[in-house]
């Protein structure tokens, strides 16, 4: 490791189960800022519980983990608050970070803007299309500045084309920011156009199967790029669906 | 322009079916009298509820009914929310009270109110307290409970959410429980209301010495059928009113989530 790395994530044999069903077995794993993690494994296997533990919002039974920042979820089930409207859900990422509510308010705006989300300030999350509420999620999440995101399956209840700009409009907006992710999906492919590296999950109970290091280069790497398609079938190989 | 000349249209036609009914309901009511197949000294005529109407104006009477009876369902119906709402929160956060006073909670919640009224006069004498009492009754354990389940079924992901953006205690009741239960809670509210307004009718029968409820009474002995059908049908439009002002608080923006079919 190099020193000039610092570390944001360390898990240490992490285990975790519920009514003696283990989800979790022996994760290990650390993760340095900046870095682009994408966990990928078959849908139950523990991702999401994986990332409840990151988040701090459960705790682990054996093992141990640090976390050296404020992280910020974007949940698979949407975590927009349906009661505020998409300026009031942005301006909530900055409560206590920003004092003064005029700032939040203007920081909120240029953070709506720059997801493409002008002129929807004051529509509910229920007036959005679910694309729109992932942007304006990612938005509360972003404006904040926080230097952990983890980010569960963000993309995946959006139709193919969405899929595909949303992965560019994310490396974007985290460009020039120091902000470290660890992004969940099922879809070998976006690990492989937006990942720095990818962590894949076994089967329930989750253990990790193996790492990747991609090569660094210009992201989102296309879809029809050579790394892209090796690393996918690479995953798919271990995941044990030949193709 | 399109749109607004649309909704006051649709508004227009959906005024003209009930008032349709009604005036069918009235001349049923007129030929049944006429027909005598309702005999004058079983029911009024529509001509008697008249005159006993302009006959209760007239007295001033009706109107200091009315304002006894809003009086005592507003003071006692605002008294139970006061109680119950921050009863229900704190129910709905913490399975400890909820083990411990559930039983009790469920228990005077089955208790028929008017069976209070003897405590009632003993304790409140006749008039305005004792039906306020006996409405806080039968209204304070029900919007506990309701309040309870509501707070109890907020997914946990909105508490996820208030954790992360670091919000205060204080801050997670403003802004995450009290809008996530909102829409429940007016729909609760509508229906206490409803309960209030015929509990306060039949307080006043037994416990009270005015009011709509003691002008029913007063009518009954009086052997007044006019003026029973003019009470009730006062009571009626009096309930729709109230029902009307609390259904009107859900067409608030930050509350129409609770009433949609997201596109989830
Ligand atoms: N709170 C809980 N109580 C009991 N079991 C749970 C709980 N949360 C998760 N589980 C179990 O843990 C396992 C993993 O769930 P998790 O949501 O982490 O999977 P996932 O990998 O995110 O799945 P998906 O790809 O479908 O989102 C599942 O078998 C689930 O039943
Ligand atoms: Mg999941």
């Amino acid at each position: 490791m190099k020193p000039d790395t610092t570390t944001m994530l360390r898990l240490e044999n992490v285990s975790r189960s519920y009514s003696g069903r283990q989800v979790l077995q022996n994760i290990s794993f650390s993760v340095n800022a900046g870095e682009f993690v994408a966990v990928v494994g078959p849908s139950g296997c523990g991702k999401t519980t994986l990332l409840r533990l990151l988040g701090g919002h459960e705790t682990h039974d054996t093992g141990t983990l640090e976390r050296c920042a404020h992280t910020r979820t974007i949940y698979q089930q949407g975590g927009l608050l349906p009661w505020k409207t998409a300026l009031e859900n942005v301006a909530m990422g900055l409560l206590h970070i920003e004092k003064s509510n005029g700032k939040r308010i203007t920081l909120a705006n240029e953070m709506l803007g720059s997801v493409g989300m002008d002129g929807y300030q004051e529509s509910y999350p229920h007036q959005l299309s679910g694309g729109m509420r992932q942007r304006v999620e990612l938005a509360r999440a972003l404006v904040s500045g926080s230097e952990i995101l983890l980010m569960d399956e963000p993309f995946s209840a959006l139709d193919f084309l969405t899929r595909l700009k949303m992965r560019s409009e994310l490396i974007r907006l985290l460009k020039d920011k120091e902000q470290t992710v660890i992004f969940v999906t099922h879809d070998v492919e976006e690990a492989a156009q937006l990942a720095t590296r990818i962590i894949l999950l076994t089967r329930r109970p989750a253990a990790i199967a193996c790492e990747i290091t991609l090569p660094e280069m210009e992201r989102p790497r296309s879809l029809s790029h050579p790394v892209v398609i090796d690393t996918a079938e690479k995953m798919l190989n271990v995941l044990g669906m030949h193709v | 322009m399109l749109p607004d000349k649309n909704s006051a249209q649709t508004a227009w036609k959906n005024c003209i079916p009930p008032v349709l009914v009604f005036l069918a309901a009235l001349g049923a009511w007129q030929i049944l009298m006429s027909q005598h197949v309702l005999p004058p000294s079983m029911f009024p005529t529509p001509r008697q509820v008249a005159k006993g109407f302009g006959e209760e104006m007239h007295s001033g009477r009706l109107y200091t009914d009315i304002i006894a009876s809003l009086w005592r369902v507003v003071v006692g119906f605002t008294l139970s929310v006061l109680v119950a709402l921050p009863a229900g929160i704190a129910l709905g956060q913490s399975s400890l009270l909820r083990s411990a006073f559930m039983p009790a909670l469920n228990f005077l919640r089955c208790l028929s109110p008017l069976a209070w009224i003897g405590f009632a006069i003993l304790w409140f004498g006749v008039g305005d307290n004792s039906a306020i009492f006996l409405i806080f009754l039968s209204l304070v354990f029900p919007i506990a409970l309701s309040v309870s389940t509501a707070v109890l079924s907020i997914p946990p992901l909105y508490y996820r959410v208030a954790k992360e953006l670091g919000l205060s205690q204080w801050e997670k009741l403003n802004q995450v429980i009290l809008p996530a239960i909102m829409p429940g809670l007016i729909t609760t509210l509508r229906v206490a209301m409803g309960v209030g307004w015929l509990v306060v009718v039949a307080a006043e029968m037994t416990a009270g010495n005015s009011g709509l409820g003691f002008a029913i009474y007063d009518d009954r002995n009086a052997l007044r059928q006019d003026l029973l059908v003019v009470h009730m049908i006062v009571i009626g439009i009096i309930g729709l009113l109230l029902d009307r002002m609390l259904a009107g608080i859900a067409s608030m923006p930050s509350v129409q989530w609770g009433y949609q079919q997201t596109n989830l």
